[in-house]
């Protein structure tokens, strides 16, 4: 899991090696200005993101295709998904991508 | 007040909208933080991500599934363990780059199809025009036009269609273009 691989089993607070005490100072007036811009493009990715699978739940995931997902290599998982999540599907881990694909791409 | 903890499916529209709901500009500004601090400063880019590139893609990534957020867990922790695993990936491909020739081409897919918004892409833009004169002195008429239908924006299917070629073969096209554009841009800031 991308997720587990910083945290520190003595230091619950750690964020990739990184502890909670980087984030208690108060945020510059350029970090919240980043999260700010980040939030903006996130609400919208959210609202893309529902959309996409509102439209592919609506069509049967279908045996033949969960085949066809699960034989995939990662090249060609990783382009199936940019078609939707751009360079960050490069970012997920194979079983993240096939669980992704079957919750949004219907072929 | 109950201490029932809400346990949602990963990546279902509930759990695309509880993390969207979760992931305020606050604590977004505190993952920027804690990422900018792992890279060693605030304005620093690796593999030509800064930091807010890199929370911005975590948050993505979780959005997509990645790293099995759930309700009531500290957002910024955790778009800062999906942002620095993504940063060591981009440092091992660093190092394995300058071991070796052999340049990772999921790395520097990018530099072709470079986003203007970073100076190390507007470099690598550059260094796309620089390889196209280049290629076209050679006569090399199927390079340079997989670089023009690349700096197009073209998907991989795209260069496929225009090249003749499926979908892998174009990707490996984009790949070796990718590792000359960056070369280019090495050597000149080397020499710089």
């Amino acid at each position: 899991m991308p997720g587990a691989a910083g945290a520190s089993g003595d230091d619950a607070e750690t964020a990739g090696g990184v502890t909670s005490s980087d984030a208690d100072d108060d945020a510059t007036a350029d970090e919240l200005a980043a999260g700010q811009r980040i939030a903006a493009a996130g609400q919208a990715m959210a609202g893309a993101m529902v959309r996409l699978l509102d439209a592919a739940a609506a069509i049967p995931l279908t045996p033949e295709l969960i085949a066809r997902i699960d034989g995939m290599a990662r090249a060609e998982l990783v382009e199936v998904a940019e078609a939707s999540l751009g360079d960050v599907a490069d970012w997920l881990t194979d079983d993240e991508l096939r669980a992704y694909l079957r919750r949004t791409w219907r072929g | 007040m109950s201490d029932v903890k809400v346990t949602m499916v990963v990546g279902s529209q509930d759990y695309v909208a509880a993390f969207a709901a979760a992931a305020t500009p606050s604590e977004l500004a505190k993952a920027v933080r804690v990422v900018a601090r792992a890279m060693g400063g605030a304005g620093r880019a690796i593999g030509g991500e800064s930091a807010e590139d890199l929370v911005a893609g975590a948050y993505v990534a979780i959005l997509a599934g990645a790293g099995e957020w759930q309700p009531g867990m500290e957002v910024w922790q955790h778009l800062g363990r999906v942002a620095t695993n993504r940063l060591r990936t981009l440092k091992r491909r660093a190092a394995r780059q300058d071991e070796a020739d052999p340049w990772d081409d999921e790395a520097l897919a990018d530099h072709v199809a470079y986003d203007a918004r970073v100076p190390e892409r507007l470099d690598a833009g550059k260094a796309v025009r620089a390889l196209e004169a280049s290629i076209a002195d050679r006569g090399a008429p199927r390079d340079f036009q997989a670089l023009a239908v690349l700096r197009g924006g073209a998907s991989n299917a795209e260069l496929g269609e225009a090249l003749g070629v499926d979908r892998m073969a174009a990707r490996e096209v984009r790949g070796c273009l990718a590792r000359r554009v960056r070369r280019e841009t090495t050597q000149k800031r080397r020499a710089a």
